[in-house]
């Protein structure tokens, strides 16, 4: 038997969105698309505070970053770009920062969410 | 799917305005800015027998491929690490980018 050497690439699809509708994409993205981890940061707007107090937006800001298959990419930005098209208070940024390599074969399939390895049977030559 | 180049300007707290003055110069729009600490050798970073981690400011700013060199050296110029920003800038490559259309940068 051999092992299954055909890897999925993986990326690091960022979003960033006022800190009240983080938890929107988390539990979407988490919950509806294969992913299985991400993490948040917080940070805030390059505007000046009175301009954001003048046009009543948020300047505290979320910034998370999901671990996230390749393939499911279009999918994810389905979520991403149905959310921002609801209101202007609803908008946000988001791209994918695509990932060279990486160590951890434990790692990659947690990330990739593979529950089990998957071994190919060789056939028996006579 | 719109391309670009993320910026990331590390420099120290209180100077993201300078960064971000500069990056608007040279056409980018708009930029988020965090909050971290710097890491150094513990032996170096005593004050009066106290360790202290200096503070940093983050700044990320979304640009387009034509204009992320000029805006690059521009934040260089002012918040480089001679600067009183001791600022340490780089750029890496994005893609499918949503939420913002980059292409219509001040310059271009």
């Amino acid at each position: 038997m051999k092992k299954n050497n055909n890897f999925e690439k993986i990326c690091i699809l960022t979003v960033i969105v006022s800190q009240n509708h983080a938890n929107y994409f988390i539990n979407r993205i988490i919950n509806e698309i294969d992913v299985n981890y991400c993490y948040t940061l917080s940070g805030r707007g390059s505007a000046a505070n009175a301009i954001h107090r003048a046009l009543d937006i948020d300047n505290h800001k979320s910034i998370i970053m999901f671990l996230i298959k390749e393939s499911l990419i279009k999918k994810a930005n389905k979520i991403i770009e149905d959310r921002f098209s609801i209101s202007k208070y609803a908008k946000g940024i988001s791209f994918i920062i695509k990932i060279d390599s990486m160590i951890g074969y434990i790692l990659y399939n947690f990330l990739i969410n593979q529950k089990k390895i998957k071994y190919i049977k060789k056939e028996n030559k006579k | 799917m719109q391309t670009g180049k993320l910026i990331i300007a590390i420099v120290n707290k209180g100077n993201s305005d300078l960064v971000m003055d500069a990056a608007r110069l040279a056409g980018a729009t708009g930029g988020t800015i965090l909050n971290a600490y710097g890491t150094t050798n513990e032996e170096n970073s005593k004050f009066f027998g106290v360790p202290y981690f200096p503070e940093k400011d983050i700044v990320l700013i979304i640009v387009n491929n034509k204009i992320s060199d000029d805006v690059l050296s521009k934040i260089y110029n002012v918040a480089g690490l001679k600067s009183k920003a001791t600022g340490f800038i780089f750029s890496i490559d994005i893609n499918n980018i949503l939420g913002i259309n980059i292409n219509n940068e001040k310059n271009n």
